[in-house]
């Protein structure tokens, strides 16, 4: 036992509770060494959780069809919905699917009538600058949903997120704004307002092509409908107008997305938002006052538009035309300084935004697991090893069997032969069934 | 619609009031091959010199049978007859109801052929709209194209010397349209058409994207081809890959080294492969090569390897053949193709696109010394023994031979469509 191991051991004794300690991935070896220890058996359950996602993610990435997509890596996560990204093995182009679980939407309030309405109003947009939906593929018996997408790079949000300054430079921010206005221009054109524009729901291609996407809360009008009057609004708070915090029964629905996408702005150009609140209804009531700071940094013409789009008035806020006409927006803007790039990807340090549908590539024609029902389960992304944490109530005996997986698992990466690769997944078939 | 447009431009340029000959508008050009432009069209078998206008009327155009269908059988293509000049053109016709229809990506084919001239570029005389149909007329490319001569012969891959013809002529095609910042990104052997008199055109603009927009060039492309399925084997890793890199003109000279392994072999690499398959051998850098006597022992015992051990190993484009491969790789045991003819392969099929030869580069390889000017020349007589669909001289001249000659091409037999 080396020393490490024995601190690691001492360590564990002291804070048997503390899940960032096991959750660490450096403590796999002391975590084989506590296997043959019997007075730690009953914290088994929770090691087992830890290490075998350890050994999927790093040993194997399973293929995984759904019709004629390969899913990839998970590229996102919301609410209700996971994001992957996967391959048409047809045509070879990448796409993003969203995957909805009708279990998990029954528990969040509207949330299948709000997916059901995205699907139906994406349906209606074909625009550069709105988000594509490919197609809409349903699996019954696991009642899934899976919605297949444009593939896109990375979301505006998350670029900003990776700066210090969690900002855009001007020609940046100009180049993704005025995109945004195309966007809405069209999306108003066919009678679609959004509702919940921000810089998260703010897609970026990989040429930097924007792309609006998620239109869960969003709402058609009625062909016959007058104006654009809506009642409802479910978007994010700190993006919505004053008459909204202020709680009117109905408000106009295209400036709804003016004032939003002004608060994109100001927020592109600042790295701050013109409201703030410890609470939602603090919040609230700072965009109820309607008083904010432009700060200095941004020139006037600039802050003329913002205040353009954040009038408290809506007949006083510029309508979608009107910004297309402000000359902020008609200015041209050469790239002055460095664009603000794709984050680099944490886990794998990929610069490039290569596919991550790769390994499951090679796994596909390794020819071994073309049924790869038999391996699927809801997680999705990685099939678990056989061995559940929750089977552990069996001897001690299965416990070392397991290690020996454990421990054939973890070097079976790329360098090795393909021969002890099979060697090792047969035990795990095998191993599947004894268990079941 | 912008296919009128067209035709109305075109209608101006040839009017018939003295408007400026046709081969005027090569001076714009380029100014080196005017000289030998004209000589080939003063020679003037299939590529009449345009002193006469292709008109927008059905009318004007005798059809006679139908060559070939195309674009998901939308496109019917037929030789046929401009009546007022007697000469023989090619006429394609699309459905503009058929479902398979990418209006966008037809617009911009025949607008790409409006602007682009160049001798080894297929020409479009005229196109306009006729009922619900685009009609294209252009020259009557009459050996077919390169996939319809190994369909038709060579089984087992063109001779060295032909393919050297070809690919000097495509290659310099590219050249010219990758200097207008245009990647044609769909180069393979059915793109490649070779008219009676041994001319080699290149086609099939309508995959092709440019890197010129708004006023400004850009470094690299980063737009998948819109329904690339048949084109899958002959784009660059880097297109596939549709990472931040992006790709440029260079992806074409990737495949560029397809197709000369295509025209060599007689069949494309990859092609037994699923595409998924394909797509991990391409990013793994796995260098489709040439079949011949000095590689074949690697061909063979990579097969070997396949074989035993699943397709992850394979190194190179066969991994298990086909009946016609078998028979192809047989033959290539008794065949040395030259090592400048590899070296040049080897060359554009580098993963890494700044390994690659530009287009221009690639014209000073050795493998293109030696060769004549011309290969209208040199052409017809390395593809003996097959012989143009068509040739100038039979021509029926009254309209009662049409039919005979009509019976006569419907003997005709085509594996594959053309490829317009």
């Amino acid at each position: 036992m080396t020393m490490s191991e024995r601190e690691d051991f001492d360590h564990f004794n002291q804070y048997e509770a503390d899940q960032s300690f096991y959750s660490d991935a450096n403590n796999l070896d002391g975590v084989n060494f506590l296997l043959d220890d019997n007075d730690v058996d009953d914290s088994l359950d929770f090691f087992h959780r830890v290490d075998s996602a350890e050994v999927v993610y790093h040993g194997r990435k399973r293929a995984k069809l759904v019709e004629k997509y390969l899913m990839g890596d998970i590229i996102g996560e919301g609410s209700y919905a996971k994001v992957k990204e996967v391959l048409d093995t047809e045509t070879l182009c990448r796409r993003a699917v969203k995957i909805l679980k009708k279990k998990r939407l029954r528990r969040i309030p509207n949330g299948e009538q709000n997916v059901r309405r995205e699907i139906q109003l994406l349906k209606r947009l074909h625009h550069k600058n709105i988000v594509n939906l490919i197609e809409v593929l349903y699996n019954a018996e696991k009642q899934k949903m899976y919605m297949i997408m444009e593939y896109c790079a990375d979301e505006i949000q998350s670029m900003l997120e990776s700066v210090p300054e969690k900002k855009f430079p001007i020609w940046q921010a100009h180049l993704y704004f005025v995109q945004l206005i195309d966007g809405l221009e069209y999306m108003h054109s066919k009678s679609v307002i959004h509702k919940d524009i921000k810089p998260g729901n703010l897609l970026i291609t990989l040429d930097h092509v924007l792309k609006i996407t998620d239109f869960g809360v969003a709402e058609m009008l009625d062909m016959f409908s007058a104006d654009d009057s809506v009642k409802t609004s479910q978007g994010s708070p700190a993006f919505q107008p004053p008459e909204i915090a202020n709680g009117l029964e109905t408000f106009k629905g295209f400036k709804v997305d003016v004032w939003s996408a002004g608060v994109t702005l100001y927020n592109m150009t600042t790295g701050l938002y013109p409201f703030e609140g410890e609470s939602i209804y603090k919040l609230f009531e700072n965009i109820g006052k309607g008083e904010y700071k432009i700060p200095d940094t941004l020139d006037n013409l600039l802050a003329s538009v913002i205040r353009g789009m954040l009038q408290y008035k809506v007949e006083d806020r510029m309508s979608v035309q009107q910004i297309k006409q402000h000359d902020w927006y008609r200015k041209k803007f050469p790239p002055t300084s460095e664009i603000v790039p794709f984050p680099v990807h944490q886990e794998s340090g990929d610069m490039v935004r290569s596919m991550t549908v790769i390994p499951y590539i090679e796994d596909l024609h390794r020819g071994e697991y073309s049924d790869d029902d038999e391996y699927d389960n809801d997680t999705g992304n990685v099939l678990t090893v056989p061995h559940h944490p929750e089977e552990h109530d069996t001897q001690n005996n299965s416990h070392s069997e397991n290690k020996d997986n454990v421990e054939t698992t973890i070097p079976d990466q790329k360098h090795e032969k393909r021969k002890s690769k099979k060697s090792s997944a047969r035990k795990f078939k095998f191993s599947a069934c004894s268990q079941s | 619609m912008s296919f009128l447009n067209c035709s109305r431009s075109r209608e101006k340029v040839c009017s018939p009031s003295g408007s400026p000959p046709y081969d005027q508008e090569k001076y714009f050009h380029k100014q080196s091959d005017v000289l030998a432009v004209g000589s080939s069209h003063s020679s003037g078998c299939d590529f009449p010199k345009i002193m006469l206008e292709y008109g927008n009327e059905p009318l004007q155009y005798d059809i006679f049978t139908t060559i070939g269908k195309g674009y998901n059988d939308a496109a019917t293509i037929s030789v046929a007859r401009h009546v007022a000049s007697g000469h023989n053109v090619a006429i394609r016709q699309i459905d503009l109801d058929h479902p398979n229809i990418d209006m966008a990506a037809l617009q911009q084919e025949i607008t790409y052929c409006r602007l682009l001239n160049h001798e080894s570029i297929l020409p479009y005389y005229t196109s306009f709209v006729h009922n619900n149909e685009v009609w294209t007329v252009m020259p009557l490319m009459a050996y077919g194209s390169c996939r319809d001569l190994m369909h038709a012969y060579f089984t087992s891959g063109l001779p060295e010397q032909a393919i050297a013809y070809i690919l000097r002529d495509v290659i310099s095609a590219l050249e010219y349209i990758h200097s207008r910042g245009v990647i044609h990104r769909s180069v393979r052997a059915s793109h490649v058409l070779i008219s009676a008199s041994g001319r080699v055109c290149l086609t099939g603009l309508r995959s092709a994207c440019h890197l010129f927009e708004h006023g400004k060039w850009k470094r690299s492309m980063f737009v998948y081809p819109e329904n690339p399925q048949k084109l899958l084997c002959w784009l660059s890793p880097e297109i596939l890959e549709q990472n931040l890199l992006g790709y440029d003109t260079r992806s074409d000279m990737y495949s560029v080294g397809i197709l000369a392994c295509e025209l060599a072999n007689g069949y494309a690499p990859f092609t037994d492969m699923s595409p998924t398959q394909m797509l991990l051998e391409k990013i793994s850098g796995t260098k489709p090569v040439l079949a011949d006597s000095t590689t074949i022992g690697r061909l063979t015992s990579d097969e070997n390897v396949a074989n035993s051990d699943g397709p992850e190993d394979s190194g190179v484009d066969i991994a298990s053949g086909s009946d016609q491969k078998k028979s192809s790789l047989a033959y290539a045991y008794s065949r040395t193709f030259s090592a400048q003819f590899h070296e040049l392969v080897e060359l554009c099929l580098e993963k890494d696109p700044n390994r690659r030869p530009t287009a221009t580069m690639a014209l000073s390889h050795p493998f293109f010394k030696n060769l004549r000017k011309k290969s209208a020349s040199m052409l017809p007589s390395l593809l003996q023994p097959v012989t143009p669909l068509l040739d100038a001289s039979k021509l029926p001249k009254e309209d009662s031979a049409v039919d005979d000659m009509a019976e006569g091409m419907e003997d005709l037999h085509f594996d594959e469509d053309w490829e317009f």
